[in-house]
């Protein structure tokens, strides 16, 4: 591993982070954005665990100069951000735009929020293709020249994107996290089809038998017994879900920012609470 | 301000006012110094101890705990089991929306329950009533109902629910309770008991452990939470590591286990386990084949994997990939239970232990020790109960939910069915389920089909000290038969949390152990604020972290599971301490860091051990001078000194990440933390030696398993209790030298030992052994004079034909006199208070109807009834102290006598100093007899000097000098442990009222007049008198009751027994050859029985007659012992026949 491991992914990826516009997807968030906050780095939202560490740094940093002021901007109200990791990937990829694989297919659960997403392998180099249609100690993996990448995103609180213009900041919360990890869709599709041929040459007598189905009162009250619970239901609903058919755009960066900009210029952001009650809720 | 703020919000929280017990404590004049004096903190700052015992109070363990449970964990547990829906009405619901205990929803007041005293008079339980508020659907309405009673609650004495809590001394003497019982146990029909704090290993934590001669190491955890309990291993077997679990039936090999969790890769698995570490790598490499040997390369197929080998029973079919899901997401580490689709802290979690279990094998240090106090957790009362309430709560509303289907169910109903009709069916239950599980101590618990037995005891109340030392008891899981050292040893991290002397001898050494006097057991706090806080402080999240880099940085555990990283531990770790002293953050959450795991642990379960220390800041104790002055003065109290930050407790964790100082003057800039004082490393009982420093330790662990047998005074109520059996002092004495201890415990005032002068020397040849000789004035003014109360309890039952027990009048003879045996009584055929009672002499004249069949021949016939009375059986005579009707729970009459006897000590009675020296009453002198003093002091005691050597007790030696200083001063001396008064200041006293420095003096021989050979060690030692007495104990029998199997005498005193001569007393009686003895002793004098043998088949017959050969004719008559014929015929009966051929010793 490299000695810059240190760094964390996030901040790798970060210029991974793309809008996903969903139309459909009206904000029910408070999403104010802003004006900038002064000198004091109140918080909007009003998170006394938050200020408690405020509260903390004033004692320790009483000696520490400030040198220069820079405006805050909280935007957040259109953008649902979702930041992607790419868990295993080649850390000497880097932030280089032309290594970066490109993403021919990318699908979203948002029930279940789940990304896939589906990357063609560079059959040029390092491909054994014989691999791939060859009958190889009976695993024959059809067309294997896509990677495929999932991951369950996870809500995320707290956490913030940022970027600077014009000697401002700009933050916009992230709203879910997901760590993409490659899967092997073709040997699950394999192991699937064998499995439907075993059951297919060795059909059992019993699963042969025609079961008769009976219908009667009591068997309604079965299926609230028969409710999958937990995980298992989640896995369930994930299974039946429609994947929403995104497309993925590159490059966006700058229009992404200067709508931000705009956003946040249109909003003013308004101090729920007073001075008072602040600091009364810091001290107790 | 924020000092004064919040002093005046605790002091309207709590009444602390009313309670005068501590008071005095608070305003002590020790060692002449009044409040108006200065102080010296270095001294003084012990005076922190009486005010945490005043707000916390000697079991607050127990009431915390229970309070607790009342207040937060019912609510919870009404919370997880809120909703009851009927399988036939999918319309209906029934919600428990709140529960309360003792108080209705509309009014201020708590209920006024039955008093605590009135509970143990008429064998009632203390208990006061559950309501809950339904909210449910009765036809297509939805109605709320508040305050539904659904059974009782027992309520721990002194807890807030309780009447007592906040009363003041009046009002306790007003509810016949003693001001000074601490509380924290239970009345269940009338018997005091209390669950005793159970010490467990601590849930959901991974412990590694190796067995190196096997070459085995393990990481395990036990997941608990309320629905299971489960344990999950991660093992190495033939240097590969698995899987292992219960419901798994076989070793999944780990990489297959991760893949399974979702972490595919190989690549991430061993970042994940073994970061960049190449020596880990190397061990952990192999288990990587492994999985590939299974041909599994995706989460799916490592799923199925583990699905096919999963032995769960299921009513539903699930495929093989969902019990995989299943037994990922809940089985394995079934406290991390994953409801939704993401694995990644579950992988995490089995990737830790894995890590660990890879260490383990690198350095073979890196194991956790079962033994260590900070691994261990201790179960009170409160989550017992809630453990018992829990299961029994479900099966109170699966029961209602049946009653509701079985109405539902019926299609046609005349009217609306109102469900909460038929709660009241089921109230009983919850009631009468708690109630059997603390009388009997049994805990079943159906959800965790765990079965355990004594859990709860009877509070033992033969001396305050010990029901007090039973209140701080902690038993261990450990089987006693085990002949294991590791969990009975003295653990250096015991230090300041279990007491270091107080433990029983023999097979539960080590096991049974106490908690030390200035400890506090933590209660379950919420993690999702700590967890967000530590988000806060700059933790970062596991859900975002990269697995290439997640071990460069420290791991940030809580309670256990691993929540985010941070990679500037020891500024986090500061950070939260200071949050934490400022009280933004529960004072008994512990934050530690370990460097060898690289891991910050934050504890915030329940059940830790914790202590408060003083801070020290910059190589200074925050506590100052003008602190203890307001604590003296009362402005401030414990509590203030927890918010202002200058105290703080520690667990055993944290106490090890400390830097800890003994004595102010020891402080270094390092240094975290000031001992507030170093003597609570003892426990309640063992403080009360004086000078335990100066003595060999097992002599102080004596003591503890003495000072709880002492006699003294048990409670300010102690003649108003009627208890099964009481020994009482007559003449108490608090002891001329005291401890700290003591003053706090309050045993001056409930003491149990009189101070004897004791002079030190050999009398007569009746004081080897340690026995001692007593002087026979001593005793007749009133030296260990003590009394016995037993009580006998009769019922009048009532029966079905409407007959009941009845107490009969007393029979007269002819001079219209009572006959003998009725003299006790009076006319309502009862004892009557202040009579004599001797052996054999009735006190209760109970008859009972000799029919008591239903029927109707029974009405027709006379009632008649069969004496039943009860008679006093006793070598000494009694009498009559008191005698209680009354009516109990269930209706019945319930007569109560209580039985005195006065004792005074005899030969052979058991005494003891305080310093593990106990011997018998060997000889009584009489007063003349026994030598004297220049003052003409004689001594209550003579005790013989070959007691010391051996036994190393200078502390008792101490004890003589500074008692005696203290009686010609006329000053109540300290013994403090590393304290107490110093023996120059005692010796300086002695000198200056003309005694020897040494405490020896000229003593005179009673019986010659002359002055004795050599000076006698002379001077007052406080003596208890133990339980042990001669008069229930002596026995002897010329003739009685044989048993009836055998026929061979009884066993034991209360049975009348006769005296065995045993196996070895045996083998001395044939060494002598003393034949005929041995026929008398074995034969004649047990179980002689004359039987018919037959010579010719060698069968035992009958009456002259042979029954095998059917003649009388070769009978012969033998006497062998009953047990022998017993033996012959049981040996028949399973088809052997013993024949006994017989030859004639006489012919020749």
């Amino acid at each position: 591993m490299s000695e810059k491991n240190s760094l964390f992914v996030k901040d790798d990826e970060d210029d991974d982070v793309d809008m996903i516009s969903n139309a459909n997807d009206s904000t029910t968030k408070e999403g104010t954005s802003s004006v900038a906050v002064e000198s004091m780095d109140i918080d909007i939202d009003n998170d006394s665990l938050d200020s408690n560490s405020d509260e903390a740094n004033f004692d320790i940093d009483e000696e520490d100069p400030i040198i220069e002021e820079i405006p805050l901007n909280i935007g957040g109200k259109d953008e649902h951000l979702h930041i992607l990791q790419y868990i295993g990937k080649n850390k000497r990829l880097g932030k280089k735009p032309a290594n970066h694989p490109f993403v021919s297919d990318i699908r979203y659960k948002a029930k279940s929020s789940v990304w896939e997403l589906e990357i063609p392998l560079d059959e040029s180099s390092f491909f054994n293709k014989n691999k791939d249609n060859e009958i190889n100690g009976g695993d024959d993996w059809e067309d294997a020249n896509i990677q495929y990448l999932k991951g369950v995103s996870v809500k995320n609180n707290g956490q913030y994107v940022a970027f600077s213009s014009n000697k401002q900041v700009y933050l916009l919360p992230v709203e879910k996290i997901a760590q993409v990890k490659p899967y092997f869709k073709h040997i699950d599709d394999l192991t699937k089809k064998r499995k439907q041929i075993e059951s297919k040459n060795n059909a059992t007598p019993a699963s042969q038998k025609a079961q008769v189905v009976t219908m009667s009162v009591k068997s309604v009250s079965d299926q609230a017994a028969n409710k999958l619970a937990g995980s298992l239901r989640a896995h369930k609903i994930e299974a039946e879900e429609d994947p929403l058919k995104l497309s993925w755009v590159e490059n966006t960066f700058n229009s992404f920012r200067d709508s931000v900009k705009q956003e946040v210029s249109e909003h003013q952001l308004k101090c729920i609470s007073e001075r008072d009650v602040y600091l009364s809720k810091l001290f107790h | 301000m924020v000092a004064s703020d919040s002093k005046s919000h605790s002091h309207t929280q709590t009444n602390y006012e009313k309670d005068q017990n501590f008071e005095d404590i608070l305003k002590p004049v020790y060692k002449g110094k009044k409040l108006t004096d200065e102080i010296n903190t270095a001294e003084d700052k012990w005076n922190l101890l009486p005010a945490f015992l005043k707000v916390k109070g000697l079991v607050k363990q127990h009431l915390d705990s229970f309070n607790f449970f009342v207040d937060v964990d019912l609510k919870k547990i009404i919370k997880a089991n809120r909703l009851i829906l009927s399988d036939v009405d999918p319309e209906f619901y029934l919600k428990f929306i709140d529960i309360r205990i003792g108080q209705r929803s509309n009014s201020s007041s708590k209920d006024i329950l039955a008093p605590p005293h009135e509970c143990r008079l008429r064998d009632m339980t203390y208990s006061a009533p559950i309501y809950v508020d339904i909210e449910y659907t009765r036809g297509r309405n939805i109605v709320i109902h508040r305050d539904v009673e659904i059974g009782k609650m027992p309520i721990m004495l002194r807890s807030n629910k309780c009447i007592l809590n906040g009363c003041d001394e009046q009002m306790m003497a007003r509810l016949n309770e003693c001001p000074l019982d601490p509380g924290g146990y239970f009345i269940v029909n009338g018997t005091e008991k209390v669950i005793l704090v159970q010490e467990q290993l601590s849930k959901n934590r991974i412990i590694v452990e190796a067995d190196e001669k096997k070459g085995v190491v393990q990481a395990s955890v036990t997941s608990s939470t309320h629905e299971r309990k489960s344990k999950t291993y991660v093992v190495t077997k033939n240097d590969k590591i698995y899987l292992k679990h219960n419901s798994i039936s076989e070793d999944v090999p780990i990489a297959i286990v991760l893949k399974a969790a979702g972490i595919v890769s190989d690549l991430e698995i061993l970042q994940l386990v073994c970061g960049n570490d190449s020596s880990y790598q190397d061990i952990f490499a192999v288990n990587l084949e492994e999985a590939a040997k299974f041909k599994i390369y995706t989460q799916q197929q490592a799923l199925e994997y583990i699905g096919t080998k999963v032995k769960t029973i299921r009513k539903q079919k699930l495929t093989a990939l969902q019990e995989g899901i299943e037994a990922i997401a809940t089985t394995v580490i079934a406290h991390l239970t994953v409801e939704e689709l993401d694995f990644r802290e579950k992988a995490l979690y089995i990737a830790m232990m894995t890590r660990r279990v890879v260490m383990a094998i690198h350095n073979p240090k890196m194991v956790d020790d079962r033994d260590y106090v900070g691994n261990k957790r201790l179960e009170l009362a409160g989550q017992l109960i809630s453990l018992l309430f829990e299961d029994l709560f479900k099966k109170f509303t699966s029961d209602f939910k049946m009653s509701i289907d079985k109405v539902l169910k019926k299609p046609n109903r005349a009217m609306e069915y109102d469900a909460l009709l038929s709660i009241n069916v089921h109230c009983n239950n919850i009631t009468s389920g708690l109630n059997r599980s603390i009388s009997t101590g049994n805990w079943s618990l159906k959800r965790f089909k765990m079965e355990r037995a004594g859990v709860t005891h009877v509070l033992s109340r033969l001396s305050y000290i010990s029901a007090l030392g039973m209140m701080t008891r902690i038993s261990s899981q450990f089987e006693k038969s085990r002949k294991v050292s590791g969990p009975r040893a003295l653990q250096p991290s015991q230090f300041g949390m279990l007491c270091t002397a107080d433990t029983p001898e023999g097979e539960a050494c080590g096991l049974v152990k106490n908690l030390a006097l200035m400890t506090h057991i933590t209660t379950d706090d919420e993690e999702d604020p700590i967890k967000k806080l530590c988000y806060v402080l700059g933790v970062e999240d596991i859900s975002s972290l990269d697995s290439a880099t997640i071990h460069e940085s420290y791991g940030v555990h809580l309670n256990g599971t691993l929540v985010g990283t941070t990679r500037f531990p020891n500024k986090f770790v500061t950070q939260f301490r200071d949050l934490r002293r400022a009280g933004k953050v529960s004072a008994f959450i512990s934050i530690y860091t370990n460097s060898h795991q690289q891991a910050v642990h934050i504890a915030t379960d329940g059940g830790r051990i914790c202590r408060p220390l003083i801070v020290i800041e910059k190589g200074k104790s925050l506590v100052k001078a003008e602190h203890l002055r307001d604590l003296l003065n009362g402005d401030l109290v414990f509590d203030d000194f927890l918010k202002l930050g200058l105290v703080e407790y520690l667990d055993v964790n944290e106490e090890n990440d400390s830097f800890i100082a003994l004595y102010e003057k020891d402080i270094t800039p390092a240094m975290t933390h000031l001992e507030i004082e170093p003597f609570t490393v003892l426990g309640a009982v063992a403080g009360l030696i004086p000078y335990p420093h100066h003595n060999q330790s097992p002599r102080n662990t004596y003591q503890c398993a003495m000072g709880k047998q002492a006699i003294g005074a048990i409670a300010y109520n102690q003649f108003k209790r009627i208890d099964t059996l009481l020994y009482l002092m007559i003449y108490p004495q608090q002891p001329m030298v005291k401890t700290k201890t003591i003053e706090l415990i309050n045993y001056d005032k409930l003491p149990a030992g009189q101070n004897a002068t004791v002079a030190v020397m050999s009398y007569s040849g009746y004081d080897i052994e340690d026995a001692l000789i007593l002087n026979k004035s001593s005793i007749d003014r009133g030296f260990g004079r003590c009394e016995t109360r037993r009580k006998t309890t009769t019922i009048l039952k009532r029966y079905p034909n409407h007959t009941q027990d009845i107490i009969g009048g007393m029979r007269v003879d002819e001079n219209g006199k009572p006959i003998w045996q009725h003299e006790a009584l009076g006319p309502d055929g009862l004892g009557e208070v202040g009579m004599k009672v001797s052996s054999g002499q009735i006190y209760i004249n109970k008859s009972i109807p000799t029919n008591t069949a239903e029927g109707l021949e029974a009405i027709n016939t006379q009632s008649q009834y069969k004496e039943t009375p009860v008679m006093y059986r006793g070598p000494e005579p009694s009498h009559v102290d008191q005698v209680m009707m009354s009516v109990s729970d269930n209706d019945q009459a319930l007569i109560k006598v209580l039985l005195r006897q006065n004792r005074r000590p005899e030969l052979g009675d058991k005494f003891s100093s305080r310093h593990g020296q106990k011997g018998v009453c060997g000889l009584i002198v009489q007063q003349e007899d026994m030598p004297f003093n220049d003052q003409g002091i004689n001594p209550d005691i003579i005790m013989n000097p070959h007691g010391f050597p051996s036994r190393m007790t200078v502390g008792k030696m101490i004890e003589l000098i500074s008692g005696k200083a203290g009686v010609l001063n006329g000053s109540l001396e300290y013994g403090t442990c590393f304290g107490g008064s110093k023996l120059e200041e005692m010796s300086k006293i002695l000198v200056d009222k003309g005694f020897n420095y040494s405490g020896k003096d000229m003593l005179y021989s009673g019986i010659t007049g002359e002055c004795l050979q050599a000076y006698i060690f002379f001077g007052p030692i406080y003596y208890q008198k133990l339980k042990h007495m001669v008069l229930d104990k002596m026995h002897a029998r010329a003739r009685g009751p044989r048993a009836v199997l055998t026929r061979q005498p009884t066993e034991g005193r209360s049975r009348d027994g006769g005296l065995r001569l045993g196996e070895m007393e045996r083998d001395c009686v044939i060494a002598y050859g003393a034949s005929q003895l041995l026929l008398e002793r074995l034969m004649i004098s047990s179980d002689a029985f004359e039987v018919d043998v037959c010579d010719k088949c060698g069968l035992m017959g009958y009456s002259g007659w042979c029954t095998t050969c059917r003649s009388a004719e070769n009978i012969i008559k033998m006497t062998i012992p009953y047990a022998a014929k017993l033996l012959f015929q049981e040996l028949l009966s399973m088809n052997i026949a013993p024949r006994l051929r017989m030859e004639n010793i006489f012919q020749q």
